[in-house]
């Protein structure tokens, strides 16, 4: 988690500063009386810079996804039935005749 | 013959939550842009789908570009959590022109309004 949350923290800095030069930006505009027609080209390239970081951050920070096929390699699902500790003879199936020509299927 | 026992497209609400975790983020990240961009009505939602589009294109790349052995469907990346997004989106655009506006929103400075009023007559 460490590195990709740091990227994040990193991007959302770079967001903060790009969003502090807008604000002064549209208040020299105010004083100028000019339109806003969109931020200088500085701040664009801040976002995009922020934007690709926190993208980065976005996919490394959560976790990793994991496969849902049993049999994979990363596979973590602990079977029971194979895990003799968990089995349990003592029960009231012992009363019933033992099918001995039962087949796994 | 363990396939018999365990559902074998079973997915982990721990990694639906990384899909949701992604989405907000990145919604809420887009919507801070988009306003800081000025982007006015359709463009700024054009442009939260071009952000959830770049998010699906990311998620596919950390599954290796191998869906099927981490998720049952392609809904999974392409469409799980992009309306949910889109109100966080919405959400983060808007404020930034509260900000710009330089003063609150008419309901806001009557709430305010209220608050002083109760306040004095609970002080006197």
């Amino acid at each position: 988690m460490g590195a990709g949350f740091l990227v994040g923290v990193i991007g959302v800095l770079i967001l903060s500063h790009a969003t502090y030069s807008t604000i002064q930006y549209r208040a020299l505009l105010k004083i100028t009386e000019e339109e806003f027609s969109g931020p200088p080209i500085d701040v664009v390239i801040e976002l995009i810079v922020s934007l690709v970081l926190c993208l980065w951050a976005a996919m490394a920070a959560p976790g990793n996804f994991k496969s849902i096929h049993p049999q994979s390699e990363e596979n973590r699902v602990v079977a029971l039935p194979a895990n003799l500790d968990f089995m349990i003879f003592n029960h009231r199936g012992k009363i019933f005749p033992l099918e001995t020509e039962l087949k796994l299927k | 013959m363990l396939s018999s026992f365990f559902p074998c497209h079973w997915i982990s609400p721990f990694i639906l939550s990384i899909l949701l975790f992604s989405r907000t983020f990145m919604a809420i990240i887009g919507g801070v842009i988009a306003g800081i961009l000025g982007l006015n009505s359709l463009t700024g939602f054009i442009f939260y789908f071009l952000v959830m589009a770049m998010t699906s294109v990311a998620l596919t790349a950390k599954a290796k570009f191998s869906i099927h052995s981490y998720f049952d469907s392609w809904n999974r990346i392409l469409l799980d959590g992009c309306f949910g997004g889109l109100m966080s989106f919405v959400l983060f655009w808007t404020y930034p022109s509260y900000v710009r506006f330089a003063h609150f929103p008419p309901p806001l400075i009557k709430l305010s309004e209220l608050c002083c009023q109760s306040f004095q007559v609970l002080l006197s």
